[in-house]
Parts: structure tokens; sequence; C-alpha cells
């Protein structure tokens, strides 16, 4: 790859003059397509390849870095048979229904407020209602915990000051389901509004010239057309729902409420011997119906041309009128935000800023920064904040440099299998991050049974970047697609091969594009914590994971402590991104 | 596409090849078989040599500890650790219960870097281990000092006896209105429906210890856990038991360790919470100690669990608030003190008995149905 990138144009051939003509100078092929064929190769075995040995470990009647063993379903057969198993899907498809359906409601509503009505501070409330997305999970978990647990600040004073009922119970499914809401309806509403900024509101005009009221406007034209985003982004939410950890983990574990993540994390790691083929079995099937539903995904939202609109350009939208509402509107607006956002990040840094956080003493008398020492004194806490940021730093540098290498393959390239590589970069969404990390410790304990490569880093950095790598790849093809293509074409008939001019011409021009990608794969990455479950050795612990082990042992304080720090990492670096190459969350 | 698909098929299968040839080979468990040959029974074969070991342990890289004391329990015990054997890093991982054993197994079978030294209460994951072949067998010298109960199974080291307590918040239950014994608590429970907590018998200490309360006080002992099982909430760990009863999601609760009892005395916490011993439920769970079969560090490891059963390693335990059971030791919680407190015939100590391994399964089930899990 790097001989086809660095050496300088070949000795002018015979076929020169028709390579001019026909902007595809043939003497530059062969060393290209060597190089694209191993990228391709590189990308497939690194990305879609750890899936084989998952599969091979949940077929196989013992575990892998076993001597032994013989082909087998016993495994499938153990985890169908398993009343508990049965339950956890009960209990993890309940809260994925209602979350689908919560985060859809009301993440149209917030998208249509905030984009086509004339609610007072409505830009404001768009940007603000999105925060919850960039907020790392855990510690926005743990804000919620410390307010709206039975015992928590709010529910307290709710209960001792005002004569409402407690009709909330986070520790249930529903309650459970309440917060995950809080987090997913900005998801809905972000891709609603996109959606919404291509309708044409002449449409809507149309309805109101004929007499209908903005609301039978609302139900009748501006939602119908949304279909296809709604669906998309429900069908989103619920595989999402489907494989949340850590929620369950620590919520759930005082009801005895399993969910299939926890259920998998039980039986693998609380278990002597651990039952690491029925959960192998478990994630299988936990991937194939995932997988499945982002297939159907695409090919129900794959017919979108029959929602297009149909008119001129776009006029300036103008906003539907509120009327009496629009006051009472706003206020129900800010208390939500209140709740979902303000309220959890109060909780989060009284957490951390006091010794004990109960409502029998003033929070204000007990503070203090010892959370903070503990966690920056004692080793193991600190090497893990370490051991994040190079995760994503290092990490993020080079999955951007992946992605943009790859995408160059697959839309700019002449090569024979670039449509497939588009699929294997966006496959590892569908896949749950416990499976991301079983799949990655079985490829590890296969193709190394020294175990010395799985020991380092690189391991966990690579499951992370392999997981984020959607993202990436998502931000960074529409500023590649918008890119005409006469541009590389000319500089090829310059006489450049393939890869300078991929190199020179398209990755140059695309390099916002590749710090946008950047930023949003270094904050997924520096968050990111369930595929090091299953991969984690002594020394490398991140951020994410040395969290979730504290907070189940409960010590909330220090998680508290690593929350806000990840909190502000996390801002801090998607505010320069968005200053600096406008970078916008996204899921 | 059928190309594209032939292809990745090509390729999954390549992978498969490839992962073919590491499959058959052994895990590589050839230096833990010689070094489980230490000593045979421990007792009958020769104290090791501490100089001799100290000496050897510097030329090891850091040791690596999985424990179910968290960092701040350590502290003390590592700081003067560090002043005795100043070369030698150590590293605690807080991880407790099958959790670290099963890490342990994962990572030595794997090849990976593992613990060296292991700390836990739970007395079947330790019987699980032994018959494995996973604890290294030796003599520590100390032992002549210490009394019977410092051998919890075969290379398995008495660390310390920390006893069960019954933790309450005295803002939202006032002294007066404690309960006094378990048995108590037991009457209790139906009007503070629940607001006791508990933790559940899978977490090794809590587990050990009320295997320690029905195996000496009988159907006593089920007949009270049967009446308070409706009625109590059950955490996983005693962290969290201890966050929901600061917060008051919990007023009461048992079977708490004995951890608490500093963190109570020492810090503001006990603005808000109390402890008591319950005499007719006070048990003290063995927190065993033991170096690995597949330790890097094994003399590092054997100088740790040198230090935490001399007199100096017993009495700074203290401070972590370990209860130390050697005699002589100056604290203020140790197995002296608690059999002056409760009587001696009340303060049960439990080790490793063999039945763990046959009858922790049927007294799991029992408990787990009364608790309603």
């Amino acid at each position: 790859m790097t001989a086809a990138t660095v050496s300088p144009p070949p000795t002018p051939s015979p076929t020169t003059t028709a390579g001019l003509r026909t902007a595809e100078p043939r003497r530059s092929r062969i060393p290209a397509t060597a190089s694209q064929y191993l990228l391709w190769g590189l990308g497939v075995v690194v990305i879609v390849g750890p899936i084989v040995p998952v599969v091979w470990a949940s077929l196989w009647s013992t575990p892998l870095y076993e001597a032994g063993g013989s082909l087998t379903l016993a495994n499938y057969g153990d985890l169908f048979s398993d009343p508990d198993w049965w339950t956890a899907v009960r209990n993890s498809v309940t809260f994925a229904v209602l979350t689908t359906t919560a985060s859809v409601v009301l993440g149209t509503a917030m998208a249509v407020l905030f984009t086509r009505t004339d609610l007072p501070w409505r830009r404001v409330f768009g940007a603000a209602a999105l925060l919850p997305v960039a907020v790392p999970g855990l510690p926005l978990i743990l804000g919620w915990a410390a307010m709206y647990a039975p015992s928590g600040y709010a529910t307290r004073w709710l209960d001792d000051t005002t004569p409402l009922p407690i009709f909330w119970d986070l520790y249930s499914v529903p309650g459970m389901a309440m917060l995950a809401t809080g987090i997913a309806a900005p998801v809905v509403a972000m891709l609603v509004r996109g959606s919404l900024a291509s309708q044409d509101s002449a449409l809507e005009m149309a309805a109101r010239t004929a007499g209908a009221r903005p609301l039978r406007v609302l139900v009748t034209v501006t939602v119908p057309l949304l279909r296809p985003a709604l669906l998309g982004s429900g069908m989103i939410v619920f595989a999402l729902s489907l494989e949340v950890l850590g929620l369950p983990l620590i919520l759930g574990s005082s009801r005895n409420v399993e969910f299939i993540s926890t259920y998998l994390y039980d039986r693998w790691l609380n278990e002597v011997p651990p039952q690491q083929g029925l959960v192998s079995a478990g994630a299988v099937v936990l991937l194939a119906v995932v997988t499945l539903l982002l297939v159907v995904r695409n090919r129900l939202t794959g017919d979108a041309a029959r929602f297009e609109t149909v008119g001129g350009k776009a006029t300036t939208t103008s906003p539907i009128a509120l009327g009496a509402a629009r006051w009472p509107l706003f206020g129900v607006t800010c208390a939500y935000l209140v709740v979902v956002l303000v309220l959890p990040l109060v909780g989060l840094l009284l957490t951390a800023f006091t010794t004990t956080l109960t409502p029998f003493v003033d929070w204000w008398t007990v503070l203090s920064t010892t959370h903070f020492e503990t966690v920056l004194d004692d080793p193991v806490f600190s090497r893990s904040i370490r051991n994040s940021l190079l995760v994503a730093v290092i990490g993020a540098a080079l999955a951007t440099l992946a992605i943009a290498a790859l995408s160059v393959v697959a839309h700019r390239s002449r090569f024979r299998f670039r449509g497939s590589l588009q699929y294997v970069m966006l496959y590892p969404r569908a896949m749950p991050g416990l499976v991301t990390g079983m799949a990655f410790f079985w490829a590890f304990v296969v193709l190394d049974p020294s175990g010395t490569a799985r020991a380092t880093l690189w391991a966990v950095g690579l499951a992370f970047a392999v997981r984020s790598l959607a993202l990436g790849y998502s931000a960074f093809h529409p500023a590649l697609a918008a890119l005409g293509e006469d541009l590389d074409r000319a500089a090829r008939t310059a006489g450049a091969d393939w890869w300078t001019a991929m190199r020179t011409i398209v990755l140059r021009l695309l390099r916002p594009a590749m710090a946008v990608s950047f930023v949003l794969l270094f904050v997924a990455m520096l968050n990111d914590y369930d595929p090091a479950v299953f991969l984690v050795t002594p020394g490398t612990e991140t951020m994410g994971l040395t969290m979730l082990k504290l907070w189940v042992g409960g010590s909330a304080g220090p998680v508290a402590a690593l929350g806000v720090i990840q909190v502000v990492v996390t801002f801090a670096v998607l505010g320069a991104g968005r200053l600096a190459f406008g970078v916008k969350p996204r899921v | 596409m059928t190309t594209t698909r032939a292809l990745r098929l090509l390729a999954g299968t390549l992978v498969l090849t490839a992962a073919a040839c590491g499959v058959g080979s052994e895990p590589a468990d050839d230096d833990a078989a010689s070094s489980t040959t230490a000593a045979g029974d421990t007792g009958a074969g020769e104290a090791i040599d501490i100089e001799a070991v100290a000496e050897a342990a510097r030329d090891e890289e850091k040791l690596v500890v999985y424990g179910n004391p968290n960092a701040d329990q350590w502290a003390p015990v590592l700081e003067a650790f560090g002043e005795e054997y100043p070369w030698i890093e150590v590293e605690t991982f807080d991880l407790g219960g099958a959790e670290a054993f099963q890490r342990y197994l994962s990572e030595e079978a794997t090849g990976s870097a593992t613990a060296d030294v292991i700390v836990n209460t739970d007395g079947g994951g330790w019987r699980d281990m032994v018959e494995r072949g996973q604890v290294v067998d030796y003599v520590d010298p100390e032992l002549e000092a210490l009394p019977d109960i410092a051998v919890a199974a075969p290379g398995v080291f008495t660390m310390s006896v920390d006893p069960q307590v019954a933790v309450f918040n005295t803002a939202a239950l006032p002294l007066d209105e404690q309960p006094t014994t378990l048995a108590e608590l037991a009457e209790q429970a139906e009007e503070l429906d629940g607001r006791i907590g508990t933790v559940e018998v899978e977490n090794g200490q809590a587990g050990l210890a009320t295997y320690g309360y029905v195996d000496a006080r009988g159907e006593e002992a089920w007949e009270v856990l049967e009446q308070l099982g409706p009625h109590t909430g059950v955490e996983s760990s005693g962290g969290a038991l201890l966050g929901k009863l600061t917060s008051g999601e919990y007023v009461a609760s048992f079977m708490a360790s004995g951890v608490m009892r500093t963190l109570i005395e020492t810090t503001e916490t006990g603005d808000v919470l109390n402890y008591r011993y319950f005499p007719d439920a006070t048990v003290m769970a063995s927190r065993g100690i033991a170096v690995t079969a597949g330790a890097a560090a094994p003399n590092a490891a054997k100088l740790l669990v040198n230090f935490v059963l001399s007199e100096a390693g017993q009495t700074v335990m203290c401070d972590g608030g370990f209860t130390p059971y050697r005699d002589g030791v100056e604290c203020p919680h140790t197995l002296a003190t608690m059999q002056e407190e409760v009587g001696e015939e009340n303060a049960i100590v439990i080790g490793y008995p063999e039945e763990l391994a046959t009858e922790g399964e049927a007294f799991r089930a029992r408990w787990n149905e009364a608790f309603g899990r």
C-alpha cells in the first residue's frame, strides 16, 4: 500500500495516451488494486471476522482456550430451556417497547415544537434538548439515580413538601424505561428534525388555506410525512434498548430484574466455572435479532421516494402559530429540560462533591473533593483515566484514517467489491457492545493463545474502534459524497495514480470531515464501556468500565467524580469541535 | 452482489482456518502444576524461609491482587507493607466473590496477566479453587503464633474474621426503636416492610456468614430468615446496601459487612448511621488470602500473605476496618473484643468447611426462595 502511495508516477508505458483519454490510466491500476484488496481484506477480517469465533464458541462444547471439545447445539438447548433467559428476554422486550414508544412520541413532539412552531426560545431549546445525547451514559444514570431513586433528592422533596404521589419507581422496568426515554427521545428528535427540515412547508400552508387548524395540519400533513423517519429512529432506539447494560445492572439488581445483557454478564462473570458457551449462544441470538431489526429497518425506510414532497425549491418555512398554548408549552418545555437534564447533572455534581449525599444531612455541610482525591490517588483509577484518553486519542485518529481509506475505496474506486465495504463499515452499529467485546475476546483466544495481545490496550482500543466505526463513517460519508468526482478525475488525467489522487485531492479536501469524524469517535471511545467487559485484563481498564465496576460495588462517590471528569472532557472536546469544525452530536 | 457474498464467506473461512490452528494448543498451565507441589499438607511441611523469599521477590514484576477489600481498606495495609518491602509494587483490584475467581481462571487459562494473590470470603469458591489445584499450598512461619482458624482451607489463610453487623439509619429509626436481635428485627419486619435491606447469598461474605448462621442455629435460623424474607430488599454488594442505608431507602439491615463500622466511627456517615451486633446472628466470616498457582510474582505474593498474618500486619489491618484475630493485637475490634461483646459462644467463626461444596447450592436455593428471588 505504501509503495503505491509514495512512489513517483511510474515510467510512461505505451498505454499512456489511452489512459489520458479514458481518465483511467491503466498503468496505475495494478498497484492500486492490490492495495485496495489488502484494505478490503483487512477491513472485512477485523470488522466482521470476529463474529466467526463467537459463533464457533457458541457451537463448541468446551471453551475455545481448552483443548478438545466438539461441535454441539447443547449451548443453544441450555439457553432456550432456561426459564431465566426467557424472563430476561421478556424484561428486555418490555423495556425496549416502552422506551421506543415514549421516545418516538416525545422526540417527535420536540422536533415539531422546536422547528415548526413559534414557541419562544425554540432555538435554545432545540440545542439544549439534544444535550442528553452528548452526556456520557453512566454519569447521567448516576445523576438520575441521585435524584429520582426511591430515596433520591427529588423524590424525597416531592414526597415531603407536595401532595403529589410518587408514581414512578426507578428500579422497575417502567422506571428504567423512563430514564432511557430521557436519553433516547433526543435521538429521535435529531433524526426527525432532519426529515422535517427537508419538508416543504408549502404543503402545510396549503392545508391552512383550505381551512385546517394548525393542529389538524400537524396531524394530517406534517406527521404522516415523517413516517420513514419515525420508523427508522424507532427501530434504532429499539435495537439500542435491547443491548443496554449499565442501567439494569445498577438499577435493576435490587429488584432482581434481569435483562438480556445482565443475564449474559452474570453467567459469564459471576459464575465458576463461567458458562461461556451458553453466553456466546445468547450473544449470537441477540446479534441475530438486532441485525434482523436493522435489515428490516433498511427495507422499510428504503422506499423513501414515496415520502418526497413534490414542489419547487422549498421556500422559507413559516412557523405554525401556537396561539394561547405558546407560553404554557414554553413552561412544559422548561420543566422537561429541568427534569431530564438539569436535575440529573446537579445530582451528579452533588454526589461527586460531597462526602455522603443523604437527605438527612445538609449537602453544603459535607462538601469536599475527597472523591476526586481518591480517584487521582488510586493507581487503578488514575490509570483507567489515562487509558481512556489514550484509547480515545490514538484509537479515534487511527479509526478516522481507516474510515477515510475504506471510504475512498468504497466510493471513489473501481474496485470490484467496493459495494460491500459500506455494509462492512455500517454493520458494527448492529453489534451490541457486549457482543463486540465477546467476539474480540474469542478472536484473541483463538489467534493468540499466549494472551499477550489481549493484555495490551490495543485489544480494548480495537474493539472500541470497530464499535464506533459506523458513527465515524456516517459523519464522513456525506462530505465525501458531496465532493464532485471531477476533482479526482482531473488529478488522474494530469498523471496522478489513484492513491496520489485520493491522498492529494480528495482526502486533503476532506480534512474538516475527518476532523468531525475524529471528534465524534473520540467522544464515543472515551465513554464506551461494554465491549471492555469481557476483554479487560489487569492494566487495560478504561474509565467507563472502572465506573461500572465501582458502582456495582456501591461506591457512588468516586464514580460520580470519574463521571464529572468524563463529562468535562466530553464537552470540552465537543465544544472545541463545534467551534472549529461545526461538529454536531450524532447517534 | 453474489460475488461479494462469496468473498465474504471465503474471508470468514480464512479466519476460521487461521483460528483452528490455535485451538488444539494446550493452555499454559505447566508452571501451575509445578508450583502447586510446594508443600503437601499444611502443618506437616516445613515453613518457608521469608528472607530467601524476600530476596527472590526482588526480581519479580509488580504484585497483582484481586481482593474484596476496596481501595480505602487496603490503603493502610499496603502503606505498611511498602515500608517493609519498598521494592515491591502492589496493585489491588476491587474484585470479590465468584468474579475474582472467574477472572483469575479465565486469565490463567488464556495465558493473560492475572492475579498473584486473591483475597476473598467466598468459601465455596475457595474450595473449588483448591480442588482445581489453583492455590499454592505451603506453610507460613507465622502460623505457629496463630490459632487453628488461620488455615481456612489447604493453602488458604485467614486474613481476618469479619463479623456481619446490623446497620441502621439513626435519623429514620432512632436508637431506642431499633431491635437488638435478628429475631426481634424479624418481628418488626412487617411494620418496616421494604425498608430492611440485606446482601444476597451469592455475595461471598454475606453468603458464607449466612451459611454459618444457619449452620450454627439450624431451623430456628431459617424461621427467622423466612419471616424477614418477604419484607427485605436484597442488594448485590455491601457498598450498594450502604448507599441505600445512607439515603434512607433502607432504615435497617442485617448481614452487613463489619467493614462499615470504621466508616461509621470515623466519617460523617456516622451522623446518619449506627451499627450493632445481633447476639443471635453474629457470624465472623474468614476472609481468605492465598497465592495463586498462576502467579507471576509468587515470592512477592508470599510476602504479602506473611505480612498480613504477622503481628505488624494484623495491627495495621485494624485501621482498614478489618477484624484481626491474632492474640495480643491492639485494636478496638478483634476476635477477642467480639467474644467479650456478644459472648464467646455467640461469636461464631466460620471457615471453609468441605460441606460448602456439597450443601452450598441447596442452602442458596432455600434462602432465595425465602427472599422471593
